[in-house]
């Protein structure tokens, strides 16, 4: 039975005009240019780049055309694009500016509607439901917004299953408690969500090592990995991550 | 205005200034328009989408452009839909309810889940990178041409076109235990399934072939 291939995302937390970096999604700390770094990831054979605008949400606005508009002159893979929509308008621009999805977190849970109106309008397949997920003392997860910044007292396989019928078409899965620490993902959130719904699954949140990538798809149904750190910092190239994946019989897209 | 361009049709549904960059890429001219007759006089005319089939259908018909698609048709110039622009070419289709589509290529839009077991491996949407697999042996010059069976392909999608003649079908994507159109060709129209824009060097060269199939 023909398998799914298993994607390897560069993740991009943009503030401002920087690519930043953050620990537990706190202390931000700049990188460098968004742009270079995603055309370099092309060029080495990522699978997608997601933009997340780690501010647009607090301040409504959103700078992410003006980077769209850049990058997709010379990186030819599908993007997602998040931070800030509020909006139907706010999706259409982000699209016909180069976006191929849109990842909504706070909107969603502030307006769940705006997911059904979202995948109506520009179909199910653009619309990632982007959850950030903090593990609580009753041994499950809760739903955080605004960059981790504040609680919603929300379930998040709940929340997950709820999204999945509003609409969105894949989850982006952060874990608050992993993300920026290099210690690994979050094995069960990513097994439980993963395997409690249909959609597809992203993780995000820890990546340090090929290894933990290898655990993560041998102990969960997710659909790919949104990576960050080791890509940023030149930890490793994506060639490398992929071609251990294959060793590791996992199966994956091969760039030529 | 260049001579000889692409036109991208702009109905507000598709990725348009994406595939300009690609045809840029591949040295082409292009024009993101809804205007007649810079339609009529395009050299290609690439049909976008990404959104769901009904809202597309009235974008195109609020819009005015079914008859423009049409005559260029007609023309005989080559004409690429991309995604939902490939679905929106057929018959019609059962996304959230039975619309009709521009009844070029014969056949309906069908779902994913309704090709598959419900125990299968896959999901929907389906998303990610997949190999078409080629149903043409001639050697004829086609929107194949040089690309091998080891190129992978975006796919974003969670609806397949199903082509009632199966000479309409250049090239197929296995998904799960079952396998759908990824690629139809039929006289001057042809449709992808997958994202030429978004797939890297594979995807830019069928867009290349695109541009070279009335030189």
């Amino acid at each position: 039975m023909n398998q799914e291939n298993f994607r390897i995302i560069a993740r991009l937390d943009i503030k401002g005009a920087n690519l930043i970096k953050s620990v537990n999604l706190e202390g931000l700390r700049v990188i460098g240019d968004p742009n270079t770094h995603a055309t370099d990831y092309y060029k080495d054979g990522i699978d997608e780049i997601i933009y997340i605008d780690c501010v647009a949400s607090l301040y409504g606005r959103n700078q992410l055309v003006d980077l769209l508009k850049k990058t997709v002159k010379d990186v030819f893979v599908p993007i997602t694009a998040g931070g800030g929509i509020r909006t139907l308008k706010d999706a259409r621009e982000l699209l016909r500016n180069g976006a191929d999805k849109i990842a909504i977190n706070t909107a969603a849970v502030d307006n769940p509607d705006l997911l059904t109106k979202l995948a109506r309008e520009f179909g199910s397949q653009c619309v990632v439901s982007y959850i950030e997920a903090k593990k609580n003392e009753n041994a499950g997860w809760e739903v955080f917004v605004e960059n981790g910044r504040q609680r919603t007292y929300k379930d998040v396989l709940n929340w997950a299953l709820e999204c999945a019928s509003l609409g969105a078409g894949e989850i982006l899965l952060t874990s608050i408690d992993k993300e920026g620490t290099s210690t690994g993902f979050d094995l069960e959130l990513c097994s439980k969500v993963s395997s409690a719904i249909e959609i597809p699954v992203i993780a995000s949140g820890g990546m340090g090592r090929v290894q933990d990538l290898v655990d993560l798809k041998n102990s969960s149904v997710v659909s790919g990995a949104a990576i960050a750190d080791v890509l940023h910092y030149k930890k490793l190239t994506v060639e490398q991550i992929k071609a251990e994946m294959v060793k590791n019989k996992i199966q994956v897209r091969i760039y030529a | 205005m260049p001579n000889s361009y692409t036109a991208i049709l702009d109905y507000d549904c598709g990725n348009t200034e994406s595939i300009q960059n690609a045809l840029r890429a591949v040295g082409q001219n292009s024009v993101i328009t809804s205007d007649k007759s810079k339609i009529k006089n395009a050299s290609s005319l690439i049909l976008p989408g990404v959104g769901a089939f009904p809202a597309a259908m009235a974008k195109l018909q609020e819009k005015d452009l079914v008859e423009s698609i049409c005559r260029f048709i007609d023309s005989g110039k080559p004409l690429l839909g991309i995604c939902l622009g490939m679905q929106l070419l057929m018959d019609s289709s059962s996304e959230f309810e039975e619309t009709k589509g521009l009844n070029v290529i014969n056949g309906k839009v069908v779902s994913l889940k309704s090709l598959i077991a419900s125990n299968s491996n896959r999901r929907v949407p389906n998303i990610g990178w997949y190999k078409i697999i080629s149903q043409d042996n001639s050697s004829l010059k086609n929107l194949l041409s040089s690309t091998v069976q080891d190129d992978f392909f975006y796919f974003v999608h969670s609806f397949a076109c199903k082509p009632i003649w199966k000479n309409d079908i250049l090239a197929t994507t296995e998904f799960g235990d079952t396998s759908f159109c990824s690629v139809y060709v039929k006289d001057n129209i042809s449709g992808v399934q997958f994202h030429p824009e978004k797939s890297g060097k594979s995807g830019l060269k069928v867009l290349k072939n695109f541009i070279d199939l009335n030189v």
